[in-house]
């Protein structure tokens, strides 16, 4: 899993059957001190993470199929935990 | 899932079989620099790549794509792409 903060979401003009209830949240993936990286990756949510949060981001496709109800959406990433603190070598980061 | 803007189309002269007839868009991926200003999307510095499309996304939409085995699933028999259309962004919130 990799550590990425929300930095918005994206409603779909279109989008294969299987995305259409998903809420896609835009995630830009964290460096190791927490700062941005610039990278956004958009990941499907059901835990109800909201902009701001720090989140755990699953990057496999076959986690997400647990989060699914249709096998052949093809998503690969999903905000499997919501992050409350972290400890990184010496220091709490938010 | 990766976003980016679409910025051309791809048309194949011969392709192996099983990539039966579809529409390949040339997408340039977005990073915080273009979601942040919009305008700038399609002009970043990573490089564009070939996605796969069935939904029907035009020149200058904004898209998200799967990439890697996922982009094949929704293919029955199995076509080899490695980067399907899944999204036609419709509204962006950006902070």
């Amino acid at each position: 899993m990799v550590i990425a903060r929300i930095v918005g979401n994206v409603t779909a003009a279109a989008a294969h059957p299987g995305l259409k209830a998903a809420r896609l949240l835009l995630c830009e993936l964290l460096d190791d001190a927490g700062n941005g990286t610039g990278r956004i990756i958009g990941a499907g949510d059901w835990l109800g993470a909201g902009i701001g949060n720090t989140v755990l981001v699953d990057a496999d496709g076959d986690a997400c199929q647990v989060f699914l109800k249709d096998p052949k959406t093809p998503l690969r990433n999903v905000v499997a935990a919501i992050v409350d603190s972290r400890n990184y070598a010496g220091g709490a980061r938010k | 899932m990766r976003f980016g803007k679409v910025i051309g189309r791809v048309v194949l002269s011969q392709h192996d079989s099983s990539l039966r007839s579809g529409r390949w868009l040339l997408v340039a991926p977005m990073g915080r620099r273009e979601f942040a200003d919009l305008s700038k999307a399609g002009m970043g510095d990573e490089p564009s790549l070939v996605v796969y499309d069935n939904l029907g996304a035009g020149e200058g939409d904004i898209i998200g794509f799967t990439e890697g085995g996922e982009a094949m699933l929704p293919f029955d028999p199995p076509m080899p792409v490695d980067a399907t259309n899944a999204v036609i962004v419709d509204q962006i919130q950006f902070i």
